[in-house]
């Protein structure tokens, strides 16, 4: 999987391209545990470019939102297409992640904080 | 491609080393193999991620990452259904162990959720040991008919 970061401000966007798998889902959780602290805490992970998920994927997921939740932060996902969003919703995990459309209603939400 | 023969009938076994890939390998396979079915493209995904949840498990739980341990993959195509059993060289567990995790944590628990996932999407899951002495994990999905679908969605609106 490819992560590319950009930085607007103390908003991060992390947009990831690929599978979200074991393999990949390791790094992810250390790259972003890396970035987050008490004032870099707003992140933004753009899911256009996933084409697959499973349960690796969301337990890095959830262990980087506890983590960004420590830091008073917050986390949303965009772009997830129907079927990656699904697992989410097997899982309940929609519960507790916030989901966008696109990452422009992220970047609103994020900056009204 | 889709293929529509009335009579489908495959049966493709393989083994592999234990690797931290072997989840992707075996799911880039199973992307290929889907296309013989008339599963819609839904399902497709759904049966893969149900069939990549049970390798991860046998990397990681069952042969604990040993690169030495091997994982087994059968592979069975039918008119009506497709199976798929995948052993691994480990102990195997129990019904108890699968909610465990996820119960002492609940939703923000770090793991414990892949056996639910594939519960829900496949239509029978079983697990047992074999007399060869590994461990089975079989998954089986009827093909679901473009209609049945429809009358999913229905149910689900109400
Ligand atoms: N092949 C296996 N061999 C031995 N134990 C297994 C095997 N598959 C699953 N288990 C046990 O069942 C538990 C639940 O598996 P499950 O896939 O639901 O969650 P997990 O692998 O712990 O986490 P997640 O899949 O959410 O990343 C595992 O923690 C493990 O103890
Ligand atoms: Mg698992």
């Amino acid at each position: 999987m490819d992560i590319k970061q950009k930085d607007q401000g103390d908003i991060t966007i992390l947009s990831l391209n690929g599978r979200l798998d074991l393999e990949s889902s390791t790094r992810l959780k250390s790259e972003t545990d890396s970035l987050i602290t008490d004032r870099h805490n707003k992140l933004i992970f753009d899911f256009k470019g996933v084409n697959f998920i499973n349960s690796s994927g969301l337990g890095a997921l959830v262990s980087i939102l506890k983590n960004v939740n420590s830091c008073s932060g917050k986390v949303i996902l965009t772009g997830l297409a129907p079927y990656v969003k699904e697992v989410f919703e097997i899982t309940q995990l929609s519960n507790i992640f916030e989901i966008y459309k696109d990452e422009r209603q992220a970047m609103n939400k994020l900056k009204s904080m | 491609m889709q293929r529509t023969d009335s009579n489908l009938n495959e049966h493709i076994k393989m083994e592999m080393l234990n690797s931290i890939r072997s989840p992707q390998i075996v799911d880039e396979l199973m992307k290929a193999l889907v296309e013989l079915t008339p599963m819609l493209d839904k399902e497709k995904y759904r049966f893969r991620v149900a069939i990549s949840e049970i390798v991860t498990n046998s990397y990681l739980h069952g042969n604990q990452q040993n690169p030495e341990r091997t994982i087994w993959i059968s592979i069975l195509i039918l008119t009506n259904r497709i199976e798929i059993v995948v052993e691994d060289e480990g102990d195997g567990f129990t019904e108890s162990a699968i909610s465990r995790k996820y119960e002492s944590d609940g939703i923000y628990a770090s793991g414990g959720r892949g056996i639910k996932i594939a519960q829900k999407i496949a239509d029978k899951i079983e697990w047992y040991h074999t007399d060869r002495g590994t461990f089975a994990v079989s998954v089986c999905k009827y093909y679901k008919l473009p209609n049945e679908e429809a009358v999913e969605s229905v149910k689900v609106k109400v």
